[in-house]
């Protein structure tokens, strides 16, 4: 920001508070975490690639320039960037820009699917162990920590090369095995949550455990949650990528970033060929940093404890 | 305490069964087996096995009989005769094929252990002390961009800097193709890149946990007694503040244990490093089930033996946990 709009920024901040002593006190915690959040300036930036990231991947027939990114063309193999083709194509001449914007969306989506199968775990057995405590979550907390300890990507592999490697397998094999950082956040928070005093006041009133988990406790853990399914989408891109590179996930003709780069591995399009394997590679460096930027802003915005500054 | 390493050691054997076992089953579940990798039902060739043949197959491998009754006789074998089954492909004891390829992982990922672990300790200090500093700064910077670079992404990186721009490394195989016993020397000019990237985000993440857990650390109370009476900062330092440290470090590095294993898998296949993971990979490709559940019981175990160790340590450098570890055991 440059020297000239802080006063501006100040006086703006001021108007904030004083609508905030007006508000309800959810909706200023809320636009107390957005403020704080839009001033962590690499998460904007992560915030604004991941959003051009979606248009592009959900508009795909459309930012593709209409080509079909599995159509071979045997006569325009491994062609340089040109006018015709934006990155040019590949071993068997296939549209290199189209194939990106098509594998944006493969992972994307696998990321968020991941997420969402963890979210689901997670809460579960999260919130099974933190609200009961007790023997239940000596057991789960156990079991928690075997799955966390165990050499997890030798199951992932071995999974995903026997269910015959698709999407689907990939995104349902991550989600199984990607909860138990997550969950142990949530147990943390269902723990420390069910000693508050307005939990004590809404059993005391007599409201039902479900009325309880549901109403007053879960919606304290959603930042946490958040914040941890930021790190969970970077872990899921990430593998993804690994398997289809692998040749264990994601499945020719269909594009992926990962699968683009097993030919990088071929002397020839290592040295000659840039346009095959430096895009896909810097969208998968690019779309990881993006989102741990965001989560890095997430985490400093939800943080009680850091300073405004 | 005694008892307490003898519960914890115990408590690994049904651990390592129950994976095993979701393993098998995941397996059985799978379309597809063995039998059918060996000769695919439809080939472009036109070889076809007629089906008493791929019966006969079957049987000769052992898929004729239910999944639990293999499961059973795998545990067995593997209880009373320490015999992990046969490689499907080779027909070699898998446990000797493992045992010959584990020494070649092991040197990949001890190495790279030391030095993450090292540098990344390191980096997580000059960061923390000098908290907002430019120091600080760049090093968050550049943590953040290796944590977001794959390994696969920076092994290829590699192979393209050091085999085409600047040929100096060899990228692949442990030791000069056609040399029987390789010299010291041609070992570790052999190990440069894949250690290096393994190491890397290795650092990352130790030098992003250090950092947090030294800034957590030098809030504390006894922190700010031991300035208020007037000890030198390096006495807080090393005294204090590190040894606090050590604790979180500790479980962090054993936390992260299993995605050193994931990663020198990777590692091992873009090098050519004819170790476990490599091996295992190869396996995974060709529904070689014995050889992946023997390679997940050897790293399991390895795992789990590490994890026990660290707790066994931080008994040892914490007296608080000593003392109640000791009262239950």
């Amino acid at each position: 920001m440059s020297q000239t709009s802080e006063p501006a920024q100040k006086s703006a901040e001021l108007v904030d508070l004083e609508l905030g002593v007006r508000k309800t006190r959810s909706g200023s915690t809320w636009a107390r975490l957005r403020r704080r959040f839009l001033r962590h300036k690499p998460a904007v930036a992560g915030i604004v690639v991941v959003s051009i990231l979606l248009v592009l991947a959900i508009f795909a027939p459309i930012s593709a320039l209409g080509v079909d990114p599995s159509e071979p063309n045997f006569g325009e193999i491994n062609n340089a960037p040109s006018a015709k083709h934006v990155l040019g194509t590949d071993g068997i001449g296939r549209d290199m820009w189209a194939r990106l914007v098509y594998g944006a969306r493969i992972s994307l989506s696998v990321g968020f699917v991941v997420v969402g199968i963890t979210i689901v775990i997670a809460v579960i057995v999260g919130g099974i162990s933190g609200y009961f405590g007790g023997a239940v979550d000596t057991i789960l907390q156990r079991f928690t920590e075997a799955v966390m300890l165990f050499p997890s990507f030798i199951l992932i592999i071995t999974v995903t090369a026997f269910l015959e490697p698709s999407i689907y397998n990939v995104m349902i094999v991550l989600g199984i095995f990607g909860w138990p950082g997550m969950s142990r956040v949530v147990r943390s928070m269902f723990l420390s949550l069910r000693e508050t005093d307005y939990v004590l006041a809404a059993r005391a009133v007599g409201v039902r455990w479900p009325g309880i988990v549901f109403r007053h406790i879960l919606p304290g853990t959603l930042a946490p949650i958040i914040v941890s399914g930021t790190l969970g989408l970077v872990g899921a891109i990430m593998t993804e990528a690994t398997l289809s590179f692998l040749g264990l996930g994601v499945q020719e003709p269909t594009p992926s970033w990962g699968s683009m780069l097993t030919h990088a591995m071929q002397l020839p399009v290592l040295r000659e060929m840039w346009w095959r394997w430096i895009p896909p590679a810097v969208l998968i460096f690019m779309t990881v940093l993006a989102v741990n930027f965001i989560g890095d802003g997430l985490r400093d915005a939800a943080d009680p404890m850091a300073i405004e500054r | 305490m005694i008892g307490y390493i003898f519960r914890r050691l115990i408590y690994i054997i049904p651990l390592l069964l129950l994976m095993t076992a979701i393993t098998f089953t995941m397996i059985e579940l799978a379309p597809g087996e063995f039998v059918d990798a060996l000769v695919p039902p439809d080939t472009a060739f036109g070889i076809r096995l007629e089906p008493e043949e791929r019966e006969r197959l079957r049987a000769r491998y052992g898929f004729d009989k239910p999944p639990y009754v293999r499961y059973f006789i795998w545990v067995k074998e593997l209880v009373v005769f320490q015999n992990l089954g046969t490689d499907l492909v080779t027909g070699a004891p898998v446990l000797t094929e493992l045992t010959q390829r584990w020494p070649m992982s092991l040197k990949l990922q001890g190495t790279a252990l030391v030095i993450y672990v090292a540098v990344g300790v390191m980096l997580g200090m000059a960061s923390a002390f000098r908290q907002y500093s430019a120091l600080d700064h760049v090093l968050t910077a550049f943590g953040l961009i290796w944590i977001s670079t794959p390994l696969f992404v920076f092994a290829i990186f590699l192979l393209y800097l050091f085999a085409l721009a600047l040929p100096i490394f060899p990228v692949g195989h442990e030791k000069p193709i056609g040399v029987e016993n390789p010299t010291i020397m041609q070992s570790i000019h052999h190990m440069v890149l894949p250690v290096a990237v393994l190491s890397l985000a290795g650092i990352a993440a130790t030098q992003r946990l250090m950092r947090a857990t030294i800034l957590e650390v030098l809030n504390a109370d006894y922190v700010r007694t031991s300035r208020a009476k007037g000890l030198r900062e390096r006495v807080v330092r090393f005294r204090h503040v590190l040894r606090n440290a050590s604790l979180p470090l500790v479980t962090g590095v054993v936390l992260g244990l299993p995605e050193l294993i994931g990663g020198s898998f990777i590692v091992e296949y873009v090098f050519s490093w004819p170790g476990v993971g490599s091996y295992s990979l190869n396996a995974a490709l060709h529904y070689n089930y014995p050889v992946l559940l023997g390679g997940l019981i050897l790293n399991g175990g390895l795992v789990l033996l590490a994890s026990l160790l660290a707790d066994i340590a931080i008994g040892w450098v914490d007296p608080r946990i000593r003392i109640t570890a000791g009262r239950q055991g």
